[in-house]
C-alpha cells in the first residue's frame, strides 16, 4: 500500500486539466480518448490515489473506473 | 467555543509511545523542509503507519519552535468548532493570535473566510508586538476535514504562508488542497507510507532492542517482507509473539512468522484474533465494551463497564502497549488506536444490539453528568435513546448554537428520527434565531414552518406550549418586518406579547424586541422606545445577551436619529464598556461603535469619530455584514470630506461599489446616495450628483438657458408611502436633493429654481420635526438659509441660521454646520458679527467658524489664480463679493446678462472654486479683494 504505482481514472465527459491541476493534491495528465470520456493518468501511491479521487468527485466529475498499471 | 470548553487533550501533542524508536532517516527529512523554507509538510499514508508517533517524535527534539498542535475528529469539520480549536492551539503558545475572531465565534458567528484568513495571516506575521517568531502547526488526523470552508481558509493561508510559519498535515489521504501545485514550486516537504515503513534496522531495535523478542535477522526480515514494513502489523505481531500475559504463547516465532499471509487487512484482523485471544476473558471483554469510546478515563470506563478498576486496567492496557494513546501528560485520558478501536467495533458482534446500546446509554449519561453535552448527545444518538437525545438537545442547543456549533446541531437533528425531531420545538426555534441573527431569513423559514407543525398538532388549549408559541410569533413577526409588511409584523408582535407567559422573561424579551422593532419602522417612536426598554429588562432577567443587544442597538439608533446624541452615548457605552471587559464583542455591536462614531462626528471630535467608526467596521467585516461595512465606509467618507480629504472620500466610496449586493435595505441605499451627492458636488461634478439621485426617483427640470449646456432649475421630491413619515437616511438622501439645487443655483448664477427649493426645504423641515429627526431638520435648515441667502432674503437665512444653532446646542451638535462648508461659516460670521443671531451662544458660533476655516493639507488649492483675472473680471468679482445677483451686475456694468455668466465662468475657472461664496472667499484670501 506504501508503493507508487501509475493509476488511470476514467472519468465522463471532457475535462479541463488545467483547471484541474491548479487545486488538485496530486498532478494529473488529462486525455480524451473516447467521445464521451477522459482518461487521467497519475502516478501515486495508495493515500494519494484515495485523495485524487475524492478531490475528482468533489469537482462534479462522473468516475467510471479505475485501473492501475502493472 | 470559549477556550474553556475546548477539550485540552485535542491541544496536546500526544506523549511518546510506551515503545518507541527513534527514526532519524525521517527526522532528517522534516527538518530539511524546515531548513528549506518549505512552508507545508504533508504526512499522507494510510492508518497504522505511525504517522502521528513520527511528527510527535519529531517536535518533541525540536528546538526554538513553538508548537501549535491539533487532534481533530470528525466532529471538528464544523467551520466554527473547526477554527474555535484551531485558534485554541494557536494561542496555546501565541496568545493573542485571532483574539478578534475568538470574539466573533464566541457569539455564534463565523467570519467571512477571506478575514479568518486576513487576520490570522495579520496576527502571525505582523504581529502588534513586532515579534514575528518561528511557529509550527500541526493538524493530525486532517483527513476528517472535508467542509469547503475550512479548505477554502487553508488553501488561502497556504497560499501565502511564509517563513517561520509552518503548517504540518497529518492525514490517511491526500487533502483537496493544491499540493501538486506547491510540490512544483518546492514549497512541499512529504513524508508518506513509503518512507514511514519500518527499514530492517528500525524493525529490529523496535523487536529485539525494545520488546526483546530476540527474533532472529532471519525471522526479522520474513516478519518485515510479510508486513511490509507497517508499523501497526509489526506491533500486533510483537504482542501476539510476546504471549504476555497469554498463558497460551506462540514458541515457536519461525513459525508463526511463516503463518502470516494475505494483506495487511487480513493479517490485521489475524493479528487482532491472536492479540485478543490472548487476552484473559475480563480484559477482552473491557476492550470490547470500551470500544464504543472515543476517549477515556478511568471514570468513564467504570460508568460504561460497571467495573471499579477502570484506572488500573487502562494503566496496565498502556504498559503492555495494547494500542492506547496518552492524551495527556498526566495520564488521565486515552485513546485507542483508531484502526484497533475500528477492529475491536467490528467485532462487537460478540456483544448483543442491546448491550452495545446499554453502553452508549450509559456513556450519554455519564457525559451528560459531566457537562459534555455534546458527547453526551452523539453517545444517546448511537444509543437510539431519542427521548435523551431530544432532551439534551432541548436543553444544550441554543447554548451550543451560540457557541457556534450550528452544523454538529443540525447534524444531531437530522439522526433524529422526524417523529422524534418534532418534539424537538426549542432545537428548531434555536436555528431559526439563528439564521434570523444572520439575516437568514429563508433559511429560518423551514425551522418556523416545522415549530407550526408542532403547534398545530398540540392544539389551541395546550397551554404548555405557550412559550413556544409566543417565540415563534415574534419571530415570523420580525420575518415579516423583514419582508416589508410591518403591518402584519405589528400583529404578531402584539399575538407574541399576549401570549408569552408572564414569568416566561426570555419569550417576552423576544416578543418585546418585535414589537419594538415594528414601532420604530412605523415611526412610532415613544412606543417603541418603551418596547425596547422593556425587552432589555426581560432580556437581562432571563440572562439573553443577544436580545439585551439588538434592543439596545434599536434604542441608541433611535436616540442617534433624533439628535439625542447625548442619550444616544449614554445607552450605547456602558454595554461596549462592558463588551470589552469580556472578551466578547458580537459583531452586531459593531452598530453601537458606528453610533459612537457618529456622535463624536457631530461634536467635531474627529478622531474618536474615526476610531469608533473602525472598529464598526472591523466588527462588520468579522461579522461579514455587509450592510454595516457600506454604512462604516459612507461614514469614513463623510469624515475624510470634512476634513477636506477628497481622495480618502473617494476611495472610501469607491470600496463600497465592491460590497453592494444586488439588493440594499433602502435606508443604506439612501445614506450611500446621499453622501456620493455630497462628494460629486464637492468635486463639482453635478451631472454626476443628478444621476445618482435620478435612481432614487427624483425628478428634474433642466434648463437650457445660459452658458451651461443644462442645469437642473427645480427638482420634485419622490412620493413616499402613504402615511409613511420621512424617516432618517430618506431625509438626509432629500437634503442632497437641495444640495444639488443650491450648487447649481450659485454656480450658473441662475436663482430661479431657488424658491422653489426654499419650499421643498421647508416641506422637509416639517416632516423631520413632525418626526423628530433633528439632524435632518438641521441640514434642511441651513440648506434654505443658503437658498434663501442667495436669493438676498438676509432676514429670513438669519432665522433659518438662528433656529438650527438654537436647536443644535442642546447636544452640542456641530458636525452638520462645519460640512457645510465655509460658505455657512462666513455667513455666520457676518451675522455674529452684525448682532443678527439673538440669544444664541457667540462661543458656539466661533467654534463652528474656526473649526470650518481649519486649512486642509491634503487638497488645499494652490495659494494662487491659476492665471491672472482681467480688469473686467475683477470688476465683476468685486461686485460679487458686494452681494450683487447676476441681473444687478448686468445693469450696473451695462453688459448682458449672458456677459456676466461669462465672466464669471472664467472667474470660476481661474480660482479653482465652484461657487460664488468659494469665489469671494478665496479672492480675499489672494488679495484679490
Amino acid at each position: 500500500m506504501d508503493e507508487t504505482y501509475t493509476y488511470q481514472i476514467r472519468v465522463r465527459d471532457g475535462v479541463d486539466d488545467v483547471a484541474l491541476n491548479a487545486a488538485s493534491p496530486v498532478k494529473v495528465s488529462a486525455a480524451r480518448v473516447e467521445p464521451d470520456a477522459t482518461l487521467l493518468t497519475t502516478c501515486t501511491d495508495q493515500s494519494g490515489l484515495i485523495g485524487l479521487l475524492r478531490y475528482v468527485h468533489q469537482q462534479g466529475y462522473v468516475l467510471l473506473s479505475v485501473t492501475r498499471e502493472p | 467555543m470559549p477556550k474553556s470548553a475546548l477539550l485540552t487533550t485535542k491541544l496536546h501533542c500526544p506523549p511518546p509511545p510506551a515503545y518507541r524508536v527513534e527514526r532519524c532517516r525521517l527526522a532528517q527529512r522534516l527538518n530539511d523542509g524546515l531548513n528549506l523554507n518549505r512552508p507545508l509538510t504533508l504526512v499522507s499514508a494510510p492508518a497504522g503507519f505511525g504517522k502521528t508517533s513520527c511528527v510527535g517524535e519529531w517536535v518533541r527534539g525540536l528546538d526554538g519552535w513553538p508548537i501549535a498542535w491539533l487532534s481533530l475528529e470528525p466532529a471538528d469539520d464544523d467551520p466554527a468548532r473547526f477554527f474555535a480549536y484551531l485558534l485554541g492551539a494557536l494561542q496555546n503558545v501565541r496568545p493573542g493570535v485571532g483574539q478578534e475572531i475568538v470574539g466573533v465565534l464566541h457569539t455564534g458567528h463565523l467570519p467571512p473566510a477571506g478575514v479568518i484568513t486576513a487576520t490570522l495571516l495579520n496576527d502571525l506575521l505582523q504581529p502588534e508586538d513586532g515579534r514575528a517568531g518561528p511557529l509550527l502547526l500541526i493538524l493530525d488526523d486532517f483527513h476528517v476535514i472535508q467542509h469547503p470552508f475550512i479548505l477554502q481558509v487553508l488553501e488561502q493561508l497556504l497560499d501565502n504562508l511564509r517563513p517561520p510559519l509552518h503548517l504540518v498535515l497529518i492525514t490517511r489521504e491526500d487533502p483537496p488542497l493544491p499540493l501538486a501545485r506547491l510540490r512544483a514550486d518546492n514549497r512541499l516537504t512529504e513524508i508518506r507510507a513509503g518512507h514511514l515503513r519500518f527499514s530492517d534496522a528500525e524493525a529490529t531495535r523496535f523487536l529485539n532492542d525494545r520488546l526483546h523478542l530476540a527474533l532472529s535477522p532471519a525471522d526479522v526480515a520474513r516478519l518485515q517482507e510479510k508486513t511490509e514494513g507497517w508499523v501497526v502489523g509489526l506491533q500486533l505481531a510483537a504482542l501476539a509473539l510476546q504471549g504476555a500475559p497469554s498463558p497460551c504463547r506462540e514458541t515457536d516465532p519461525t513459525r508463526f512468522i511463516a503463518s502470516l499471509r494475505g494483506s495487511h487487512r487480513f493479517i490485521l484482523d489475524y493479528l487482532t484474533e491472536q492479540v485478543l485471544d490472548r487476552q484473559p476473558p475480563n480484559i477482552r471483554r473491557f476492550l470490547l465494551q470500551t470500544a464504543i469510546l472515543g476517549r477515556l478515563n478511568g471514570d468513564l470506563c467504570n460508568a460504561v463497564t460497571g467495573r471499579e478498576d477502570g484506572h488500573s486496567l487502562l494503566d496496565s492496557l498502556f504498559s503492555a502497549n495494547l494500542f492506547l494513546v496518552s492524551l495527556d501528560d498526566e495520564g488521565q485520558w486515552y485513546r485507542y488506536h483508531h484502526l484497533f478501536a475500528d477492529l475491536l467495533r467490528s467485532r462487537h458482534g460478540a456483544l448483543s444490539k442491546e448491550e452495545v446500546a446499554a453502553l452508549h446509554l450509559r456513556a450519554a449519561r455519564w457525559y451528560a453528568e459531566a457537562g459534555m453535552a455534546d458527547s453526551a448527545i452523539d453517545h444517546a444518538l448511537a444509543a437510539e435513546a431519542y427521548d435523551l437525545a431530544v432532551e439534551l438537545l432541548e436543553t444544550h442547543a441554543l447554548a451550543m448554537i451560540r457557541q457556534g456549533y450550528a452544523e454538529t446541531v443540525n447534524g444531531w437533528l437530522q439522526a433524529v428520527p422526524a417523529a422524534w425531531r418534532c418534539q424537538s420545538t426549542r432545537t428548531d426555534l434555536a436555528f431559526a434565531w439563528m439564521h434570523l441573527l444572520r439575516g437568514a431569513y429563508a433559511e429560518a423559514a423551514p425551522y418556523l414552518e416545522q415549530v407550526e407543525a408542532a403547534l398545530a398538532e398540540a392544539g389551541p388549549s395546550a397551554s404548555s406550549m405557550d412559550s413556544v408559541n409566543a417565540e415563534w410569533l415574534a419571530m415570523r413577526s420580525l420575518v415579516r418586518q423583514m419582508e416589508g409588511d410591518p403591518a402584519e409584523g405589528e400583529k404578531l408582535a402584539r399575538a407574541a406579547l399576549a401570549t408569552a407567559p408572564v414569568q416566561d422573561a426570555h419569550a417576552r424579551s423576544l416578543a418585546y424586541f418585535a414589537l419594538g422593532s415594528v414601532l420604530r419602522l412605523v415611526e412610532s417612536t415613544i412606543p417603541a422606545v418603551d418596547a425596547h426598554r422593556e425587552a432589555i429588562r426581560q432580556a437581562r432577567a432571563a440572562g439573553n445577551p443577544v436580545v439585551e443587544m439588538l434592543s439596545t442597538v434599536g434604542l441608541a439608533g433611535m436616540a442617534f436619529e433624533h439628535g439625542r446624541l447625548r442619550l444616544a452615548v449614554e445607552i450605547t457605552e456602558p454595554v461596549v464598556t462592558r463588551l470589552e471587559h469580556a472578551g466578547r464583542t458580537p459583531p452586531i455591536s459593531g452598530v453601537l461603535y458606528g453610533i459612537l462614531g457618529e456622535a463624536h462626528y457631530q461634536w467635531h471630535r474627529l478622531e474618536d469619530a474615526r476610531r469608533y467608526s473602525l472598529r464598526a467596521l472591523q466588527l462588520s467585516t468579522l461579522g461579514g455584514y455587509n450592510s454595516g461595512r457600506i454604512i462604516c465606509r459612507i461614514y469614513l467618507a463623510r469624515l475624510a470630506q470634512m476634513e477636506g480629504d477628497l481622495e480618502t472620500a473617494t476611495r472610501e466610496l469607491q470600496q463600497v461599489g465592491d460590497l453592494v449586493p444586488e439588493r440594499l435595505p433602502d435606508y443604506v441605499r439612501q445614506e450611500l446616495v446621499a453622501q456620493q451627492v455630497r462628494l460629486y458636488l464637492a468635486r463639482n461634478r453635478p451631472d454626476a450628483a443628478s444621476l445618482a439621485l435620478q435612481g432614487e426617483g427624483f425628478t428634474w427640470e433642466e434648463s437650457l438657458a445660459g452658458e451651461r449646456a443644462a442645469h437642473f432649475r427645480a427638482f420634485a421630491f419622490p412620493e413616499r408611502p402613504q402615511g409613511n413619515g420621512i424617516g432618517h437616511a430618506a431625509g438626509l438622501l432629500y437634503n442632497s436633493g437641495l444640495r444639488l439645487l443650491l450648487h447649481e443655483a450659485l454656480a450658473s448664477g441662475d436663482e430661479d429654481g431657488l424658491p422653489g427649493g426654499v419650499a421643498l426645504a421647508g416641506r422637509l423641515l416639517d416632516a423631520a420635526t413632525e418626526g423628530g429627526y433633528l439632524l435632518v431638520a438641521l441640514e434642511a435648515l441651513l440648506l434654505r438659509a443658503q437658498m434663501r441667502a442667495a436669493m438676498g432674503d438676509i432676514a429670513a437665512a438669519a432665522a433659518d441660521y438662528r433656529q438650527a444653532l438654537q436647536q443644535a446646542a442642546p447636544e452640542g451638535i456641530v458636525g452638520v454646520f462645519v460640512e457645510q462648508g465655509p460658505p455657512v461659516a462666513e455667513a455666520l460670521a457676518t451675522l455674529l458679527e452684525q448682532d443678527r443671531l439673538g440669544d444664541v451662544a457667540r462661543d458656539d458660533v466661533e467654534r463652528i467658524i474656526a473649526l470650518t476655516h481649519t486649512p486642509s493639507t491634503t487638497t488645499a488649492a494652490p495659494e494662487a489664480p491659476l492665471e491672472p483675472l482681467t480688469e473686467r473680471e475683477l470688476e465683476v468679482l468685486r461686485l460679487i463679493a458686494e452681494g450683487l445677483k447676476y441681473k444687478e451686475i448686468a445693469a450696473k456694468l451695462f453688459i448682458s446678462l449672458n456677459t456676466v455668466r461669462f465672466h464669471i465662468k472664467a472667474i470660476y475657472g481661474k480660482l479653482g472654486v465652484n461657487r460664488r461664496a468659494r469665489a469671494v472667499e478665496k479672492a480675499r484670501r489672494l488679495r484679490l479683494l
